[in-house]
């Protein structure tokens, strides 16, 4: 076999002075769909340690209204 | 001693005068339940994600302090919950020591960023 699978590296453990914050809405944007979903860590590459990490800062994020808790794509062409 | 911080949103109808006393008060409150606040920011005026309370801008103010008072979050969370004014909040322990900042910064900032 010729095909070697590329390895999607996390981005947090390749670049650790990036922390996940709750806060940094910015960042946590990447990781959510246009609905607002949270992507899960076989699409993005995030390992699991910073996949549980990031949902809880994802999660903390919609508490306090810095992200969405759902979008609706459709309201927008409205 | 543990660190903990709160971020709240404030009614955007409140400008600089009743912005400054809500702030006072909540600064006041922690003080009086035996917390040091070590760090104020005000975020200015955004958008939020969502209405509240048919709202769709909030004022952002952020405090950070530290305590021993094991009760100070759930008693300073239900006095916001009271509070004419506040739209909502989240109490957040740290896990380290946040960096105290200069007196000076702590002054309230006008509100510039609306996204």
């Amino acid at each position: 076999m010729t095909l070697i699978s590329k390895r999607k590296i996390c981005k947090f453990c390749e670049n650790p002075q990036e922390k996940i914050d709750y806060k940094n809405y910015r960042m946590l944007r990447r990781f959510v769909t246009e609905q607002g979903k949270i992507i899960p860590s076989r699409i993005t590459g995030t390992c699991a340690k910073h996949q549980r990490e990031l949902t809880k800062a994802i999660k903390r994020a919609r508490n306090i209204a810095l992200l969405p808790y759902t979008f609706d794509v459709t309201q927008s062409f409205k | 001693m543990r660190y903990y911080e709160n971020l709240f949103i404030v009614n955007p109808n409140y400008e600089h005068d009743k912005l400054s006393q809500i702030v006072e008060a909540v600064n006041a409150e922690i003080t009086r339940l035996n917390g040091i606040v070590l760090y104020l920011e005000d975020w200015g005026k955004r958008r939020l994600a969502y209405p509240i309370e048919k709202h769709r801008y909030g004022n952002y103010i952020l405090v950070q302090y530290e305590t021993e008072n094991s009760k100070l979050n759930n008693e300073i969370e239900a006095w916001m919950g009271l509070t004419a004014g506040i739209l909502s909040c989240i109490t957040v322990q740290l896990e380290e020591k946040p960096a105290p900042k200069p007196e000076s910064e702590i002054a309230l900032k006008p509100a510039e960023e609306i996204i």
